[in-house]
């Protein structure tokens, strides 16, 4: 059985809706508290996949995610690298992607001085609403043999993906670690409102250069049942929701690779 | 499952609590103040039976609704705010009765008063009904968007002149007027196999009537959908005579379509379904009143068969949506 780790931090909000999705992916997850590894009375080496959810972190105090990243880094450091240089996944949702940037795990993999941030949604305001994605050729385990274009929802103030510079967007394409890009329903990249941040090039989630390490804004987690879709009742969707791929394909990988 | 704003306002939220099991949770609320300023035990009456059409509308299980009650009201040492207070306890008692509905908690705000001088202002004395049912599997719910063209709409209960707090008055600036009064022997009884009809699958959406009637409730099912709709006034199920009054109950177009009678609900019905649903709701007020079409026009055809309103879905999505642009 695949373990997973579901991080949390006081001010998390959506660990219960991930856990339940990785136990729909066949995997066994665990709610482990960041404090519980702080003190080490829980450690990640049992776990092959990690995921930081949703949520305000912190109270988001300091920007979206700044201070777990930090403890991440600072607190956590060795752990996290001992864990990462294993054959290990990492995602990261929401305010876990914002986690992963701030600490500058993406998009290079590893801990890093920064090159990217996810700051300030142009519209200036917290955007709640379903959008729809389309994948590009990208190297990301987690999204292999997804729907050309699906939808999911979003919900957050600090979405907009802003690279230090153009070069890490080319840098970054090239090496296929851009996983998704808002679009609109046609599945072309669009501006405001189909992307709802401004977010760089409609960058809605990227991988590391290894494609183990993921992070998007939207929420996969809050689609892993057609009956969650806003019209799921006129257009009789059943079974599955398009964000379930995500996790079973994670869980698949790491039962392979153990 | 259906959110209380989707593709249109929703009659009730329905939702699942825990992630590993298909049973829902179904939320309702009822209120309308205005009711309460001419006939508060109406208010009282017509809230809870608000909350058993928005139940019924979404596919929940009346056999298991519970209901709480929300009083604000202004300072009971007035005897006239006393004395509202009581007939829309009254009322809360005599409906819950009727609707087999248990209260199983509430909560009271008094003294809802503020002095300026030697003006005292106080708000108008406001009955929350919130309901909560079960639904025994949560991709059964039923959601009001108009899903199909050449789909029919039905109405079930009848339309009464009784404009009295109604949202037309007060667009009209017309005050006082009859507060729809809750049938408590037809209502249940016609609301329950409604209900049945709907968890049976027989409606491929339901809203219930409430502020704004008939034009509205519509209105909002056509828009949601994004489906035209032909609405025929003189098919709308109503009554000759004032009821117990044997006076005539002479109905204008606009009180018909927005008269804001209780215990109705409006059933879009797939053709092939209709007469089982007919089957079933038979000795109880139905009609067919219109039918869905492909595109975007909205009209409403009046007594004499000639269109009274004319305008988009389109439009009427704008209007629903003006007072929060920009937001």
């Amino acid at each position: 059985m695949v373990r997973v780790a579901v991080l949390k931090a006081p001010g998390s909000n959506c660990d219960q809706e991930t856990l339940h999705a990785f136990r729909l992916a066949g995997a066994e997850p665990d709610l482990v508290w960041v404090h519980e590894l702080r003190e080490k009375s829980k450690t990640l080496d049992a776990y092959q996949i990690l995921a930081l959810p949703g949520g305000f972190s912190y109270g988001d105090d300091l920007g979206a995610g700044k201070l777990l990243a930090s403890e991440l880094l600072h607190r956590l450091g060795d752990s996290l690298r001992k864990f990462l240089e294993r054959e290990t996944l990492v995602i990261g949702i929401c305010n876990g992607f914002q986690m992963l940037v701030k600490a500058g795990i993406l998009p290079g993999g590893k801990p890093a001085a920064p090159e990217a941030t996810l700051t300030w949604n142009d519209s200036g305001k917290f955007e709640d609403r379903w959008v729809y994605l389309s994948g590009e050729f990208n190297v990301c385990v987690w999204t292999q043999g997804m729907d050309e274009t699906f939808e999911l929802p979003v919900a957050h103030a600090e979405g907009k993906f802003l690279p230090k510079d153009p070069s890490v967007l080319e840098h970054m394409q090239g090496f296929g670690q851009i996983v998704f890009r808002y679009t609109d329903p046609d599945g072309k990249t669009a501006g405001y409102p189909w992307n709802p941040s401004g977010s760089a090039q409609g960058i809605a989630g990227v991988c590391d250069p290894s494609g183990r390490v993921f992070g998007l804004m939207p929420h996969p987690e809050r689609h892993v049942a057609a009956t969650q879709h806003p019209r799921w009742t006129r257009e009789g969707r059943s079974g599955e929701g398009a964000g379930l791929q995500i996790f079973r394909n994670g869980v698949n990988w790491a039962a392979k690779h153990r | 499952m259906i959110k209380p704003v989707g593709l249109g306002p929703a009659d009730a939220a329905v939702f699942r609590p825990r992630l590993d099991s298909e049973r829902a949770v179904v939320l309702a609320n009822g209120i309308n103040f205005r009711y309460g300023d001419l006939d508060p035990y109406g208010m009282a009456a017509l809230a809870i039976d608000e909350v058993v059409r928005q139940v019924t509308a979404v596919g929940g299980d009346l056999g298991r609704l519970a209901i709480l009650d929300n009083f604000c009201w202004g300072d009971p040492a007035r005897i006239e705010v006393l004395g509202s207070l009581v007939r829309a306890s009254v009322g809360c008692y005599d409906a819950a009765k009727a609707y087999g509905t248990p209260f199983i908690s509430g909560k009271d705000s008094l003294n809802n008063e503020y002095r300026l001088g030697e003006k005292t202002i106080q708000i108008p004395g406001t009955l929350l009904i919130s309901g909560i049912s079960l639904m025994e599997e949560a991709a059964k719910a039923v959601s009001m968007d108009a899903k199909k063209p050449g789909n029919l709409l039905y109405m079930a209960g009848l339309t009464r002149k009784e404009l009295g707090g109604s949202a037309y008055y007060a667009q009209q600036g017309v005050s006082g007027g009859q507060v729809p009064q809750v049938d408590f022997q037809n209502g249940p009884s016609m609301l329950r196999v409604v209900s049945q009809a709907i968890r049976e699958g027989l409606a491929a959406s339901a809203h219930d009537c409430s502020e704004g009637g008939l034009g509205v409730a519509a209105a909002e099912m056509a828009f949601a959908g994004s489906l035209g709709l032909t609405l025929n006034l003189k098919s709308v199920p109503g009554t000759e005579t004032v009821p117990g009054t044997g006076v005539p109950d002479v109905l204008r177009e606009d009180f018909i379509l927005f008269s804001e009678s209780a215990s109705r609900i409006l059933l879009e019905v797939a053709p092939e379904k209709a007469p089982l649903l007919e089957k079933k709701l038979a000795g109880f007020p139905l009609q067919k009143i219109g039918a869905f079409e492909a595109g975007g026009k909205f009209q409403v055809l009046g007594l004499d068969g000639k269109p009274v309103v004319e305008t988009t879905v389109a439009k009427l999505r704008e209007a629903w949506e003006a007072p929060f642009k920009g937001w």
